[in-house]
């Protein structure tokens, strides 16, 4: 079985081609850029997606060495996203799906990162940190559904490096350039707040404190104890969370898993409740199509649903902890 | 006042796919905007119903309608 | 001194204070977190945690009594509290009791912090503990925030025992009165709303 996955829900517009051993036989994406200092603008993004769309599925298709009659099967991205990137996939996928007559399956989006995480590092039940753009949040799968253990309680960590950064004038996403610009820093820590509220985080008061903080310090202490500080909170509502769920295992996936300090801070907290610290690959971390048309063989194999194309709808708020998993 | 469109597609079935992958988006359309999307043979009518007042989000309706229809027939050309 | 539990907040030891039994908590460094961070984060939520113990206590909710404070090492050294975690034998009832005794504390202006179910010993009472996150605010979405980590605890943790939250809203509400109790309701949805899928702007 051959499925091609659709993703399309913010920055990224990526196809894929899976086959159900896993294997991701190819990987094409095309990611929007915004101007520096600036942010995605929803609008202008799907115009991006637009232009690249059947260039991507081209790729896609012939990275893989298939034609669209060696598909058998159709997942788009459905939700969480941005409405008007999410439409664009939405239209490829009803169209693939309705013009070569291929069952088709929406995929949460978040869900896609989790599962594919699972597949590549081989973790079976672990406690779940997605980290990205638009998510922070701590899972543990429970009684059929992905559950939420702690979240943010205003932006996600992806927002507070990238608004941080865009203050600075980087160009999004910013959390290379921090990275970057805190390895260079003399290890000065200066103080931000730090809020846990038991699994929870929150990060507003720090990007503010840190604008403040820029104006007078060096950028590089300034990045340096941004991540320190927003790390050390996630690191510690993550062990929080493992000694509550008793979990063996954690899992860091979504674009921000990139940043290795972030998954240094991650091993030793694990280390100290004795579970095991799975990273995804920096790879696939980040939005692409391969975690959509992996989920989609998982959905569908297990319960041989497909939804009819006048009812394949994209939600921009669909939520993880609504979705009925089967096969777990 | 209506804003009216026609594209035509290399064949009627690919005229009936392109109406069927656009309808679900434009499902629940802000109140003062009508919207009529159908294909007669090879070629897809999009109709689109405004207020004067409402011209702008009628434009931008369109215009997104348009670029999915762009994407869906490219989409098919590939075969 | 033996271990009772290595906590992710802080490690408790059994121990003893004047031939009784007795509790240490002691929060140990974190590797991960700077240094400078990790000891202010440390002293400060020792401090904090026994004021507030005893702020509980007037304002009556069952705690552990504290025999003594180290802000140094970062050790309270308390009352050992016999029984079991209301996260191991949670019924309907003790839910009601849970929202009493928030209520009690954000009545106070005392945020809990982390009211989770694992927080809570049963005995023939119900005592909390760890008040290492609390602080104290006169904010309605400050206390929402404690309703809707507990919310969270039963729907996740406890999603099998049916009735779970109502039951603490009816034990918020005896103590905190209707007005207050649905407006705390109206910010926890509030707050629900915004953190699952922030747009990415």
């Amino acid at each position: 079985m051959l499925c091609l996955g659709i993703e399309s829900t913010a920055h990224t517009f990526g196809c894929a081609v899976v086959d159900e051993k896993g294997r991701i036989l190819s990987d094409a994406r095309a990611v929007y850029r915004a101007p520096e200092g600036k942010g995605i603008h929803p609008r202008e993004a799907s115009r991006h997606h637009i232009e690249a769309s059947h260039g991507v599925l081209k790729e896609a298709l012939s990275q893989a060495g298939a034609g669209m009659k060696d598909i058998d099967l159709v997942g788009y991205s459905a939700g969480p996203g941005l409405g008007p990137c999410l439409r664009v996939g939405a239209v490829v996928a009803r169209t693939v799906a309705g013009y070569h007559k291929k069952p088709l399956v929406p995929v949460n989006h978040a869900l896609g990162h989790i599962e594919l995480g699972a597949a590549l590092t081989g973790a079976s039940d672990p406690l779940v940190l997605l980290v990205s753009g638009g998510h922070t949040m701590i899972l543990a799968f429970l009684e059929k559904r992905w559950r939420v253990f702690g979240e943010t309680l205003d932006i996600t960590i992806g927002q507070l490096l990238d608004q941080f950064g865009r203050a600075m004038g980087f160009a999004s996403p910013c959390g290379g350039r921090i990275e970057k610009l805190a390895s260079e820093s003399s290890g000065q820590y200066l103080h931000l707040p730090y809020v846990v509220k038991g699994n929870d985080v929150s990060f507003s008061g720090m990007l503010t404190a840190a604008v403040k903080l820029a104006s007078t310090s060096k950028m590089a202490d300034v990045c340096y104890s941004l991540q320190e500080t927003s790390f050390a909170m996630l690191a510690e509502a993550v062990e929080r969370a493992l000694s509550f769920t008793g979990k063996k295992e954690m899992m860091i996936v979504g674009g921000v898993s990139a940043n290795k300090r972030l998954a240094q801070m991650l091993e030793m907290a694990c280390e100290r409740q004795a579970s095991r610290f799975f990273a995804c690959p920096i790879k696939y971390a980040g939005d692409n199509g391969a975690q959509i048309a992996w989920t989609a063989i998982l959905d569908y194999k297990k319960t041989k649903k497909a939804v009819k194309i006048p009812d394949a709808f994209a939600t921009q708020s669909w939520r993880l902890d609504t979705v009925d998993v089967a096969w777990r | 006042m209506e804003i009216a469109v026609e594209v035509t597609f290399p064949s009627a079935s690919q005229a009936r796919a392109a109406v069927k992958a656009l309808i679900p988006d434009n499902v629940n359309l802000p109140e003062g905007l009508t919207l009529s999307m159908f294909f007669r043979g090879k070629t897809v009518h999009v109709a689109i119903g405004s207020r004067l007042s409402m011209m702008a989000t009628a434009a931008s309706t369109l215009d997104e309608i348009l670029e999915h229809i762009s994407v869906s027939r490219q989409v098919m050309a590939q075969g | 001194m033996q271990l009772l539990k290595q906590g992710a907040e802080a490690d408790i030891y059994v121990t003893e204070w004047h031939g009784k039994k007795a509790v240490s908590k002691v929060r140990s460094p974190k590797a991960y977190r700077h240094e400078a961070l990790d000891s202010a984060v440390r002293r400060q939520r020792t401090v904090h945690e026994a004021h507030l113990m005893s702020a509980a206590k007037a304002a009556g909710v069952s705690t552990p009594f504290v025999h003594f404070v180290d802000p140094d090492n970062a050790e309270i050294l308390m009352e050992f509290v016999q029984g079991k975690q209301a996260k191991d034998a949670l019924d309907v009832k003790m839910c009601m009791q849970i929202g009493r005794y928030a209520a009690l504390l954000h009545g106070a202006n005392i945020i809990h912090g982390d009211l989770t179910t694992s927080n809570f010993i049963v005995n023939n009472r119900l005592v909390l503990l760890d008040f290492g996150l609390s602080y104290y605010s006169e904010r309605m979405e400050d206390m929402a925030v404690d309703v809707r980590l507990i919310k969270e605890v039963f729907t996740s943790a406890h999603v099998g025992l049916r009735g779970a939250f109502p039951a603490f809203v009816r034990g918020y509400g005896s103590v905190a009165g209707k007005k207050k109790t649905s407006q705390i309701l109206a910010n926890v949805k509030e707050i629900e709303q915004r953190g699952r899928y922030a747009r990415v702007e």
